[in-house]
């Protein structure tokens, strides 16, 4: 029986490209609101991880998935599932800044709405500034709202899709590194934007930088060779952490 | 690599540690000679001491600098995190050491002696000998990193508690007996407080060292 507080709850997820085997039987909880952040070396199956989570693996050719996510109480991999409403509704943030291209920085992001049906220009509006305003980018963009999204800076541009993945109102969003091409400037952006969207939102977060995960994360889940090795408080992680891998992963002595 | 790098940084703190403990232990032992050796040249043993208590003082001014910059340019984690945190506290620790050391020193310098005050003499001296065997202990436990020697030293406290007490009680006597004795009595008494409070700077030490080795707070709880 799932824990009341528990938001996500991964069982046995285990993935393959063709026959190699990225990810064996992850066993995982997830608290609503909480910034979890998912760290290990490269090629432990971090992306692929949180790729599982809005079914983005599958559409690799030659992956394949095996296990379940319980988003609330309804398994994601579930036959009845339709997979594109889950990456509607589980936002995605990449380690690149992708605006559309061509697209002003109010259809950016405004797109999502209009594909989810509103078509009322007061409420797009309404939406479009809210989102914009909750990832910390209207002040900058508010008088010039037809330029170009990529005509942005690249920290602005990150700003920019994370407002985009906001505007559905995603109870989730996965971020992939998404300050490994910014500057510390705009990473300290972003990372605030993170915290403060968690009175809404739950994130799971990919990152190498190990201070990244420290500052931002509630909790913090260790991979290593596409196993889970430990997943404890952030808190204790990076004090205490309790699998001596990780102790080594975490000094730089792995 | 970066890791042998910050290896050789915590190497080097530790090393710190190490000559500083040294030093407080030679001057506690330097301030019993002081107080105890009526053999002793006293004058000189003074100016060893407070020789000493400089040399923990530069000793304190460089362990500082080092464990701000590992902290602001190696960013450690977990164990190298407390280790380099547990180093902060233990180098006060040894720090105010020094500077009780030498007041007991500079107290023992004074003192003149009596017939009717060898009781409260001899149990000063277990108390000196048992604060010694503190301060080596908690020393040994943090270069050892033994955790059940750290523990060892804190159950040990309590002991140099009831010393003082004792010796406190036996002066009371002293001064009922002898009003002459007053000053050199008041002497006493603050040379046994001194010595509690480098006990309590050694359960300090002690406590940090099972800080580093377990993750535990174990300050102002029961072990």
């Amino acid at each position: 029986m799932m824990n009341s507080s528990i938001f996500i709850e991964i069982k046995n997820l285990k993935a393959w490209f063709d026959t190699t085997k990225v990810l064996s039987d992850i066993n995982l909880s997830i608290e609503r609101n909480k910034v979890v952040a998912i760290i290990g070396p490269s090629g432990c199956g971090k992306s692929t991880f949180i790729r599982c989570l809005n079914r983005l693996h599958e559409e690799v050719r030659g992956a394949r998935v095996e296990g379940k996510v319980f988003l609330e109480k309804r398994n994601i991999y579930d036959s009845s599932v339709d997979p594109v409403l889950i990456r509607r509704n589980i936002g995605m943030i990449f380690q690149k800044p992708n605006p559309f291209p061509g697209m002003s920085i109010y259809d950016n992001v405004a797109l999502g709405l209009k594909l989810s049906g509103i078509r009322k220009r007061s409420l797009l509006d309404e939406k479009v500034e809210m989102s914009l305003k909750r990832a910390a980018l209207w002040k900058e963009v508010k008088d010039n709202l037809s330029r170009p999204g990529t005509g942005l800076s690249g920290g602005q541009q990150q700003r920019l899709c994370i407002a985009r993945a906001l505007a559905v109102e995603p109870p989730v969003i996965l971020m992939d590194e998404p300050t490994s091409a910014l500057d510390p400037i705009s990473t300290a952006w972003i990372e605030e934007l993170i915290q403060n969207l968690t009175d809404q939102v739950t994130v799971i977060i990919v990152t190498h930088n190990m201070q990244q995960a420290s500052r931002v994360s509630d909790r913090t889940a260790f991979l290593l060779n596409g196993e889970l090795v430990e997943y404890n408080k952030t808190s204790l992680f990076f004090t205490n952490p309790t699998d001596e891998r990780s102790e080594a992963y975490i000094t730089g002595r792995l | 690599m970066q890791t042998k790098f910050l290896d050789e940084r915590l190497t080097q703190l530790k090393s710190l540690i190490a000559s500083m403990g040294g030093c407080a232990e030679q001057m506690l032992k330097e301030a019993g000679l002081i107080t105890f050796d009526k053999e002793a040249d006293r004058e000189e043993l003074y100016k060893l001491v407070q020789d000493r208590e400089q040399e923990i003082d530069s000793l304190q001014i460089r362990l500082g600098k080092h464990c701000f910059r590992i902290l602001a340019r190696q960013a450690p984690v977990a164990r190298d995190l407390r280790l380099v945190l547990s180093i902060i506290s233990i180098n006060t620790a040894l720090e105010r050491m020094g500077d009780l050391s030498l007041n007991i020193a500079k107290k023992g310098k004074a003192l003149k002696e009596d017939p009717l005050l060898e009781i409260p003499f001899e149990k000063l001296k277990e108390m000196f000998h048992q604060i010694t065997s503190m301060i080596r202990g908690c020393l040994d436990a943090f270069i050892n990193e033994d955790d059940r020697l750290a523990r060892e030293v804190i159950i040990q406290d309590d002991r140099a508690d009831q010393l003082k007490d004792g010796i406190c009680v036996k002066l009371k006597e002293c001064i009922l007996a002898n009003n002459d004795l007053v000053d050199t009595c008041i002497q006493l008494v603050s040379i046994s407080e001194m010595l509690e409070r480098l006990g309590d700077q050694a359960t300090n030490i002690a406590e940090e060292v099972i800080f580093l080795e377990t993750g535990r707070d174990v300050k102002h709880k029961k072990l």
